[in-house]
């Protein structure tokens, strides 16, 4: 069934343009990765903020407003600018087995990422006073952070992985 | 001996001979490599953005620096060795690659830009530490870092669509590269 959506969509208009400009390909990848360093280095920052490891001057509500609303855009980006390399190699990327693990850590650390949203926003005050020995936060956000680096990795092997 | 010379001598090295006959190092050291320049530009970007007032205003800049900074120098480290790894494996190619070469000097003018911006400008940044809005002189420095960083990645990633190595990606861009099969280390030209 996939490989039937791969066949039509790599006979759109939409999927040949693509195809045809040189220059989209390239500049896709080039805001995809410029994208991951705002998520990545964000992540990186936040969990280890979770963790108690990292700008412990600042509270974990205040490193939350200032990070979140940037992993989330760069996220957004990175789904537009994915959505257009996509479309013009469907086979690349649908189809490999690299890409479908990918997704599948998109979903848990977006979902992980937004527990932790609705929770910092809900209950700010406990937030605030540091939950230092609550170990299953911090090994939330040790997991949250592993996800992202797991998409960076998968991300990269699609172009060692191709499948069809 | 003139560079070219030189870097086909570090291809007929072990190393590189290794990484050229390996299945998994290139792979490997590629993908080291993109987190790791990731981290460096996000960590700088973020000193950037303050700086330039954008963001995390009510932070002194010295805190962020302190905070950040030890993030930017270890990826930078990093990724340099990654990307020595990589580089081994074709040396005569990418030397004569003019993206490769533009990335190289933009890295030298983002190296150029910091230095100058340590030794004048945040020499008094006990001044304007607390300050939303920097002197113009920082905030310039903040805004060419941006650039010269931005244009570092892009010219990283366009390295891989004109130099193809058959340890390598696929280049994304080569139609070709639909027909190839199977997994990891399998895949030519």
């Amino acid at each position: 069934m996939l490989e039937t959506f791969c066949a039509w969509l790599e006979r759109t208009p939409l999927s040949a343009a693509i195809q045809n400009v040189d220059w989209i390909i390239p500049v896709g990848q080039i805001i995809h990765i410029l994208c991951l360093s705002v998520v990545l280095s964000s992540a990186v920052l936040l969990d280890f903020r979770v963790m108690g490891l990292a700008a412990r001057r600042v509270s974990i509500p205040d490193m939350a407003r200032r990070f979140l609303p940037w992993i989330w855009t760069a996220l957004v980006l990175m789904m537009l600018s994915g959505t257009v390399l996509i479309i013009g190699e469907p086979r690349r990327d649908l189809l490999n087995p690299a890409f479908q693990i990918k997704m599948i850590l998109l979903l848990a650390a977006v979902a992980m990422t937004l527990m932790f949203h609705v929770s910092v926003r809900r209950s700010a005050r406990s937030w605030e006073e540091d939950r230092k020995g609550n170990w299953s936060v911090r090994l939330a956000a040790a997991a949250t952070l592993s996800l992202w680096i797991g998409i960076a990795v998968c991300g990269r092997l699609i172009a060692y992985s191709m499948a069809g | 001996m003139s560079i070219l010379s030189i870097a086909r001598w570090i291809e007929t090295t072990a190393l590189a001979q290794a990484i050229s006959q390996s299945a998994w190092m290139f792979p490997a050291a590629e993908t080291i490599h993109v987190i790791a320049i990731a981290l460096v530009v996000g960590s700088i970007a973020m000193l950037d953005l303050r700086l330039l007032g954008v963001s995390w205003t009510r932070r002194p800049i010295t805190e962020i620096a302190t905070e950040v900074l030890p993030w930017t120098w270890i990826s930078f480290g990093i990724a340099a060795v990654a990307g020595a790894v990589m580089f081994t494996s074709a040396a005569e190619k990418y030397i004569t690659d003019l993206p490769f070469q533009l990335k190289f000097v933009l890295m030298f003018l983002a190296g150029v830009n910091m230095a100058a911006f340590h030794h004048f400008t945040y020499r008094n940044v006990a001044q304007w530490d607390q300050g939303v809005s920097p002197p113009r002189a920082a905030k310039i420095a903040a805004a060419l870092s941006l650039v010269f960083w931005v244009g570092v990645v892009t010219c990283g990633r366009l390295v891989s669509f004109s130099i193809e190595n058959q340890f390598g990606p696929v280049s994304a861009a080569d139609p070709s590269a639909h027909t190839y099969s199977l997994s990891v280390g399998s895949n030519s030209g």
